[in-house]
């Protein structure tokens, strides 16, 4: 549900940001392309901290064979077992070449240590156990996003300028203790809000980023083909130059 | 050095049966072994791959090369589990009775319907071991099928009778060095012998009812048991191990099943607290995060798995590991305490 409705909102943004360019007078995009804070052959770099979100994983069953003739492959749980990687909180860094004033290629690299808690259930020698944590996980993720800068919704006399932003990259998750390297790919769509300081024309300029991300996870400890997908809100402190 | 060589000490001390409809349910691998001259449990294994024989007698709707047939299909489920190394010698049709003290390894059919105490037995293996060391040494192991029941080797089962092969798999499991393990859900039916609900080993002490092939196929704890005891080359560097307690009010607890769940794959392994400090071990695990809980042997024969000497405390409730289990390659993942209540 969460997924479907970041993807509608995506796309809704998608097509705020078509519909002015094609139909907004040529004075009117010349100022504010003018104002878009967004140089061609610049680069970004980027520390952020933020909430990489939870979602639950496959749930497994304590499975026993039934004592039935004739139906192979039928079994009957001992007890049941629902994981949850809970949220964490995130940090990481991201540089960016911003191929033109719309368009730009990013690499980020992005540390978390959720928890993976469990509840069982089903069991009927033992109907009330309390959830518990069964793992920590080291998470990490070194990803490549192309950003859409939607420079016909700049703001703030061009200081402010929403974003789109997809891509994908490698996943890698160490469970503490066990010293195994999982490993999957993880792709991520969303987008966001990018603020400068200083003077408008400046080549070098700070700023501040907002990115709501809903990600999608394959493999890794989850060791199932099926994404997962966790929404992530990160707050950055931004340099361009 | 301890020798049994006498037939009393034979069967007093080495002796596991395959039951029908009679006691126990629950959890876990628990290898064959023999207290050495220090005091010490040691495993029972080969020291060289064993010849077994097999008896050139049939039984009503079993020929013998059905027979054979069984027996060899059982070795090869063990043979072939490609984490151990197994290996066994099919000597040829002999003559010689099982259960008899010859210094041969034979298999076959006996009549033990009227034999006090057997009457619900399908099966039995029983073993001469040698305790002169770690591990300790078979150096003799028959296998007694009962000729009692009915019996059939179709692949697909045959309602009203025992599959012959699943029951073959179990015994030579005890004939290579496992002994019972307890994964598994039994009722008490009125007259008090228990029926098996469900279970997830061969080793389970009590048969699957008539017609029913399960047996045939190996589970992870049956696996992870012959994997310990022979193990193939690379498998301890690529497992690993949980260990740990069981108290009760701060006291160890003896005879706990305690099973683990790879949260990953589903795998069901198990094994016991060993000793009057709680203390436990699962070994042959694959590296990752596990569901531990401990279970008493209270609804089962006790003595499928111990002596009736060893003081194996049944009251208790099912408790859970509550925190982290993480089995790293090759290491062991320690202190894996539970704690659990009297019922």
């Amino acid at each position: 549900m969460r997924t479907a409705s970041c993807v509608l909102a995506v796309a809704a943004v998608l097509l705020l940001a078509g519909r002015p360019a094609a139909a907004a007078p040529a004075r009117g995009r010349v100022r504010r392309n003018a104002a878009t804070p967004i140089r061609p052959h610049t680069v970004e770099i980027s520390a952020f901290a933020g909430r990489f979100g939870g979602n639950p994983l496959t749930a497994q069953s304590a499975l026993l064979t039934p004592n039935v003739v004739g139906s192979p492959g039928v079994t009957t749980p001992l007890f049941n077992v629902a994981e949850t990687q809970q949220a964490a909180a995130s940090f990481g860094g991201r540089i960016a070449y911003n191929i033109t004033s719309m368009f730009a290629v990013e690499g980020a690299f992005t540390y978390s240590r959720p928890n993976l808690d469990v509840a069982v259930s089903n069991d009927a020698q033992a109907p009330s156990v309390p959830p518990f944590t069964i793992a920590q996980v080291h998470q990490i993720f070194v990803d490549v996003s192309l950003i859409a800068h939607l420079s016909a919704l700049s703001f703030a006399h061009g200081r402010g300028i929403p974003f789109l932003a997809g891509g994908g990259g490698y996943l890698g998750q160490i469970y503490l203790g066990t010293n195994e390297n999982l490993t999957g790919q993880v792709y991520n769509i969303g987008g966001g809000v990018k603020y400068f300081f200083g003077a408008p024309g400046a080549r070098e300029r700070f700023g501040v980023r907002g990115d709501l991300r809903e990600y999608f996870r394959s493999r890794g400890g989850d060791n199932v083909a099926m994404r997962r997908s966790n929404l992530s809100l990160t707050g950055s402190l931004l340099f361009v130059f | 050095m301890t020798t049994s060589r006498t037939r009393r000490a034979l069967i007093a001390g080495g002796l596991v049966a395959l039951l029908v409809a009679a006691p126990r349910p629950a959890h876990a691998y628990l290898l064959t072994s023999l207290q050495n001259s220090s005091g010490q449990l040691s495993p029972g294994t080969w020291a060289q791959p064993p010849t077994y024989y097999i008896t050139n007698q049939g039984t009503t709707g079993i020929s013998v090369p059905a027979l054979v047939a069984a027996v060899r299909g059982g070795f090869s489920a063990w043979t072939s589990v490609p984490t151990a190394h197994v290996s066994v010698i099919y000597g040829g049709l002999t003559t010689a009775e099982p259960d008899v003290v010859d210094y041969q390894n034979t298999i076959g059919f006996a009549d033990l319907g009227n034999i006090p105490g057997f009457e619900n037995t399908l099966g039995f293996t029983d073993y001469l071991l040698l305790a002169d060391g770690t591990p300790a040494h078979f150096f003799e192991t028959d296998i007694v099928l009962n000729s009692a029941f009915p019996w059939s080797t179709d692949p697909n089962g045959v309602a009203g009778r025992f599959d012959l092969q699943s029951i073959a798999t179990h015994e030579i499991g005890h004939f290579l060095g496992l002994n019972h393990s307890a994964i598994g859900v039994v009722t008490t039916a009125a007259d008090g012998s228990l029926d098996v609900q469900a279970k997830r080993a061969v080793m389970f002490p009590i048969a699957f009812t008539p017609g029913n092939v399960s047996d045939r196929t190996l589970t992870p704890d049956d696996i992870a048991g012959i994997s310990v005891l022979y193990p193939a080359a690379g498998f301890q560097q690529s497992t690993g191990t949980i260990s740990g307690q069981v108290t009760k009010n701060g006291a160890g607890v003896f005879g706990a099943q305690v099973l683990a769940l790879d949260t990953q794959t589903g795998a069901l392994v198990a094994s016991f607290s060993l000793d009057t400090h709680g203390d436990y071990t699962i070994a042959g695990l694959a590296p990752g995060t596990y569901i531990v809980r401990a279970e008493p042997l209270d609804t089962l024969d006790v003595t499928s798995f111990f002596n009736a000497t060893d003081p194996v405390d049944t009251n208790f409730q099912v408790a859970y590991h509550l925190g982290p289990v993480a089995v790293p390659r090759g290491a062991n993942a320690g202190g894996i305490n539970i704690s659990v209540v009297a019922k």
